[in-house]
């Protein structure tokens, strides 16, 4: 006997392997030879063809009479829906290249706040350089220097026609505050006010919170 | 090579094709083998509903699995694939449900199977519920081998290597099936009244 046979472990085996066709031809030309000289044997693979067609025949049967789950043509269509949308989503083009996630540039962003904040304050210092606050008297000096013979010490000034009255009380209270140390141009809001005459309607903004 | 008798086209040239975009190539493989694994699901779960919700569930796995699928394993091919997915799962809504819930179920959709094919006579239906019946009755894992014999048309080798069990508790299995199924059907009424 070959192995194939030795495998199985006994005659059910092998004849249900041999009405399968499943056994190779060495071993199918051996139970033949098997069954040619026992007529047991065939006895045995005759009962099993006959319950083998008899189970088949119930399935067939139950078959026949019973619905399909389905009707076919609905679970057709129901695959072909199934493939269609499976090769639609294979036509579409992949993302290649995925995103990759790039770490947040923090030390980037912190130099250029800090480079931001260099610049922002050099362009202030230029324009405010240390010690030097708007003096009304100055202003009102410079004023009558360029302007001699303008009564108001402001209104020469092209600038400053353009302000209101409360920005100029403004300006000067907050140059005036700026510069506390210096005596002389240590004015009150009082004092900038005689300097400089307030709109009657602006006199509640000044002194606004 | 006649264009009337155009050879067979394998499961694997067509599983080939359906991998390059040919949806006619799926189609194919689906009219080949959907209505016989229906049935197949048909009977395993016993629901038409479950069925039918597993059918596409196979179909969906496949598709999804496709690029993955050995086509030069000598696993059984395409179909023996197919219904390895299929068995599988039915086996997840086992698990998933519960057996004895299912079996509940179904039990009672027997009867209502039976109920519309009111054109056969009397004697046909009885002869229906008894087979029915009898098949019901069978072991889950004897009617398993049975069911992938018949609707499959698979080898025992590949049946074994689907379930997991050696080539020989496979063909005990079918062969205690078929042996069981003679005798319930030698003795229909009792059971019918079994399974009622």
């Amino acid at each position: 006997m070959t192995s194939s046979l030795q495998n199985l472990e006994n005659n059910e085996a092998i004849l249900l392997m041999y009405l399968a066709g499943e056994l190779p031809s060495q071993d199918r030309a051996e139970v033949e030879q098997m069954l040619a000289s026992d007529a047991g044997l065939r006895a045995e693979l005759e009962i099993l063809r006959q319950t083998q067609q008899l189970a088949f025949d119930a399935l067939e049967t139950l078959d026949g009479a019973t619905r399909p789950a389905v009707p076919r043509i609905v679970a057709l269509s129901q695959i072909s829906q199934l493939i269609h949308e499976w090769i639609d989503l294979r036509r579409q083009p992949t993302v290649t290249s995925a995103v990759v996630r790039q770490p947040t540039p923090w030390r980037r962003i912190s130099l250029s706040a800090a480079a931001a904040l260099l610049v922002g304050y050099y362009v202030w210092a230029v324009y405010h350089p240390p010690g030097r606050s708007i003096n009304p008297r100055d202003i009102a000096y410079r004023s009558d220097e360029l302007y001699p013979g303008d009564s108001d010490e402001f209104g020469a000034l092209p600038q400053a026609r353009e302000l209101s009255s409360r920005e100029k009380v403004a300006i000067l209270t907050n140059s005036l505050d700026d510069s506390a140390s210096d005596e002389t141009s240590n004015l009150h809001v009082a004092e900038v006010a005689a300097v400089m005459p307030i709109d009657s309607s602006d006199q509640n903004v000044t002194g606004a919170p | 090579m006649s264009p009337d008798n155009p050879i067979p086209v394998g499961d694997e040239a067509l599983v080939r094709r359906l991998r390059d975009g040919d949806e006619r190539a799926g189609n194919e493989l689906a009219a080949r083998h959907c209505a016989a694994l229906m049935r197949y699901l048909q009977r395993l779960v016993r629901s038409d509903h479950l069925a039918e919700e597993l059918h596409q569930q196979t179909w969906t796995s496949v598709l999804e699995h496709l690029d993955r699928f050995d086509l030069t394993s000598g696993g059984g091919g395409f179909k023996a694939w197919l219904y390895r997915i299929a068995t599988n799962k039915a086996h997840d809504l086992w698990r998933a449900r519960g057996r004895e819930k299912v079996v509940k179920q179904n039990l009672t959709l027997i009867t209502e199977e039976i109920a519309p094919d009111a054109s056969h006579n009397l004697e046909g239906a009885e002869a229906e519920a008894k087979l029915r019946a009898a098949i019901e009755l069978l072991p889950e894992n004897q009617k398993q081998v049975l069911l992938l014999r018949y609707y499959g048309n698979l080898k025992f080798v590949e049946i074994a290597e689907m379930l997991g069990c050696p080539l020989n508790t496979a063909l005990g299995r079918m062969h205690k099936a078929m042996i069981r199924l003679r005798e319930l059907l030698a003795e229909p009424q009792n059971a019918e009244s079994r399974v009622s």
